[in-house]
């Protein structure tokens, strides 16, 4: 019913979903002694599209660590939220407009 | 679902630091408390944090998602030495006039509680963005 | 006299493309055009009803993906009541016409 285009936004959707809730999993554990940040590799998940499947947690490289060992950096984590929750709003968007469009064709059919 | 799980992982944080700057102020408060109820002078609190897997209400399997919450898994009492001031005059000096002052630099816990500030503040932050999300996934439905 | 020898002419002709129909011409085709729509509809009406109970249940199941569901269903449903509506007055024009 839906086209390509739209199952890809699902999961594009699908991924940024995942990746809020790893940032509001760092957010929690900014002072959690020992804790890593996490992070999902969006380009590559993104483009193998692995329908279904969970995607894969890493620990991003190159995040200064504290002396006891946490590494979760506040500023990089407000940022990723905000850029997330963007990325999202376009998707839902654009999904939303694609629904309206066919919609509209059909009721145009009504008097066709 | 992963949006609404990590309400309840923003949720723990806010919990956490909460606590944390409870104990935080706790210890302003009692920088200079010589005489407790268990005796001598009062001893500075710390808390520990560890992460947590969340086990939402409404979800059906312990869901081994990624992501983790966080809980506060013991609270830790200074067990150091106390900070003798000499004070002959003061009610609870000791044979040689000095008096047992809590071991805490107020400055210290002040920037200590900034920082769980700025930390509670980033959770609810979290939960703004989070709850923008999900109410745009609602919108779909209304297209 | 030579006989007038008939002339095969092979004229090449366009085909036009047949329409996805396998039974006879008539009132079955309109018949199955009605039931494929009716099947499809019917696939997407189960699949966004599983996806919001695995929502509702808690199941992992993302808004988003359930939101999607839910519309796909209801698109084709919108589109078959269309559909239908045009196989119906087009079966009654025909089943109108002077013979």
């Amino acid at each position: 019913m839906l086209d390509p285009t739209t199952s890809n936004l699902q999961r594009y959707m699908d991924l940024l979903s995942t990746r809020q809730k790893l940032v509001a999993s760092n957010i929690a554990n900014a002072d959690t002694p020992g804790y890593k940040t996490e992070d999902i590799d969006f380009q590559c998940e993104y483009a193998s599209l692995l329908n279904g499947q969970a995607p894969l947690a890493y620990e991003p490289p190159g995040l200064p660590e504290k002396p006891d060992g946490n590494n979760v950096s506040l500023d990089r984590e407000t940022r990723m939220l905000a850029e997330n929750a963007m990325r999202f709003n376009v998707a839902s968007n654009l999904v939303t407009g694609q629904i309206k469009t066919i919609r509209s064709a059909i009721d145009e059919g009504k008097n066709g | 679902m992963s949006l609404l799980s990590a309400l309840q992982i923003s949720a723990s944080g806010m919990a956490a630091q909460r606590t944390r700057a409870e104990m935080l102020v706790e210890n302003m408060a009692n920088a200079d408390t010589t005489r407790t109820p268990e005796g001598g002078p009062y001893k500075r609190k710390d808390v520990v944090f560890s992460s947590e897997l969340q086990t939402s209400p409404f979800s059906a399997v312990f869901q081994h998602e990624a992501g983790q919450g966080v809980r506060i898994a013991s609270v830790a009492q200074d067990t150091g030495p106390p900070e003798l001031r000499y004070l002959p005059g003061h009610p609870d000096a000791d044979a040689n006039g000095y008096v047992a002052f809590p071991r805490l630099n107020p400055a210290e816990e002040m920037v200590d509680l900034l920082n769980a500030s700025r930390s509670y503040e980033g959770n609810v932050a979290a939960i703004t963005a989070v709850k923008d999300m999900i109410t745009n996934s609602v919108s779909i439905l209304k297209s | 006299m030579t006989p007038i020898v008939p002339v095969n002419l092979s004229i090449p002709r366009i085909v036009a493309p047949v329409a996805p129909s396998t039974g006879t011409p008539g009132g079955s085709a309109f018949q199955s055009a009605l039931t494929d729509a009716i099947s499809q509809v019917e696939t997407f009406a189960n699949n966004a009803d599983a996806s919001i109970n695995r929502f509702l249940s808690g199941e992992g199941e993302e808004l988003h993906d359930m939101a999607l569901k839910v519309q796909e269903a209801s698109l084709s449903f919108d589109l078959f009541l269309q559909v239908r509506s045009k196989i119906i007055s087009a079966y009654q024009s025909v089943m109108s016409m002077q013979v």
